[in-house]
């Protein structure tokens, strides 16, 4: 398939299922890290489980927040097929700007430490 | 922690993302309004932490909901990009300042945001577009390729609409994705204004575009507190499931009951939130006075 084919609708279809599915997962991990806390809790699991349960709920949410920057990386994955590069300049704007926060915040922490 | 007790916080917390969200779906507005009042003010959270968790299920509810309105064609997607350079650029400035600014001052300005919230809500939205003439001189939004068409479902026809002022709207919402992060809300409160009277958008796009947006908004400053280590995945994580499934379940019921009367009592529900959170800011909590 030539990416330059693809219409914006596709973009928009693509966009609806990546997030949609992206946020169905992240619920199916808060589900999943809410069981393992209550297990973990009452004493049935085993010595790692209160460990798993918080890197399970730590995961759903770090899904959750990487999902908006993934669907900036397909738009502009979308607009560079179509050479549109006065929009993958823009995408790339925003995904410098998310990656500065990120870096920023590391920086930061380090330096407290 | 006891099972039972872990039980209890985990479905309070849930409860409180379902709550806040369906009667957010219900007003088409954000949830983020109202789970940060609620955190604090009855499952005594710390503010910072309440934030944390309201700015992730900012984020669910933006991209669980943002499917809808991306298949009935409704979301500008090339101008919500254009836009959050904007916004991110603003959470970005809110996450170097939020560390100089006390926790007394959030509060004041939580309770200013959701006072204009009420006044929109009281004023109402009028749609912007109408008899306006077609736009000349706006290369900008021309040169950029933003002027689109939806397909309007009422109407049954496609509906042209042209962008304008795209300077005038990159500064509201740069001024929004500031808001957005010192509060931890998606500040569509503050989108809302800049894309109807503004950018001039239909009343559709601009919800549908917005809604887009807030996820990428509020994943710009999610981030940095995840990285700063001050997100508490055990309080965030349902708070964002509650949410999902309120935000559903509020826009069916939206469809349903949109009456006079639920709008002035949701209107009467944000005057009482704001002045919450005056009294927190002044240390004070209502919730426990009232329950003394």
């Amino acid at each position: 398939m030539k990416p330059r084919f693809l219409k914006e609708t596709d973009l928009d279809r693509m966009l609806a299922r990546l997030l949609q599915v992206g946020t169905l997962t992240a619920c199916a991990f808060v589900c999943a890290g809410v069981v393992m806390m209550l297990v973990a809790s009452s004493g049935y699991g085993g010595p790692g489980t209160a460990r798993y349960a918080q890197m399970t709920l730590s995961g759903s949410v770090a899904l959750f927040i990487a999902l908006p920057a993934l669907r900036v990386v397909l738009m502009l994955a979308f607009f560079a097929g179509q050479r549109n590069y006065r929009y993958v300049m823009i995408a790339a704007i925003v995904l410098t700007i998310l990656a500065t926060g990120c870096v920023l915040e590391l920086r930061v922490t380090s330096a407290a430490d | 922690m006891t099972a039972l007790t872990a039980l209890h916080f985990t479905f309070f917390l849930f409860s409180v993302g379902f709550v806040a969200s369906a009667v957010g779906g219900m007003l088409g507005m954000a949830s983020g309004l109202f789970i940060v009042p609620a955190l604090t003010a009855f499952l005594h959270v710390d503010t910072h932490t309440a934030i944390g968790a309201s700015i992730v299920s900012v984020i669910a509810c933006s991209c669980g909901g943002a499917a809808a309105f991306l298949r009935g064609g409704l979301t500008n997607v090339r101008l919500a990009i254009v836009l959050e350079t904007g916004t991110t650029l603003g959470a970005l400035t809110g996450v170097l300042i939020a560390r100089e600014i006390p926790v007394a001052v959030l509060d004041f300005l939580f309770a200013a945001v959701l006072l204009v919230s009420a006044w929109q809500m009281f004023i109402r939205r009028e749609d912007a577009v109408g008899a306006l003439p077609p736009a000349s001189g706006e290369r900008l939004a021309a040169a950029l390729g933003l002027n689109s068409s939806y397909l309007d479902a009422r109407l049954g026809r496609d509906v042209a609409y042209q962008v304008r002022r795209l300077p005038a709207g990159l500064s509201l919402m740069y001024l929004a994705g500031l808001v957005s992060a010192l509060l931890g809300i998606g500040s569509g409160v503050l989108k809302i204004p800049a894309m109807d009277n503004a950018l001039r958008l239909p009343i559709k796009v601009s919800t549908a575009t917005s809604n887009f947006m807030i996820g990428v908004t509020a994943a710009a400053s999610a981030s940095a507190w995840f990285m700063r280590g001050e997100i508490v995945s055990a309080i965030a994580a349902p708070v964002a499931l509650g949410s999902v499934v309120g935000a559903v379940l509020g826009a069916r019921v939206l469809m349903r009951v949109s009456g006079e009367r639920l709008r002035l009592l949701f209107l009467m529900v944000l005057v009482c939130v704001a002045c919450q959170m005056v009294l927190q800011g002044f240390g004070l909590n209502a919730v426990a006075l009232f329950s003394k």
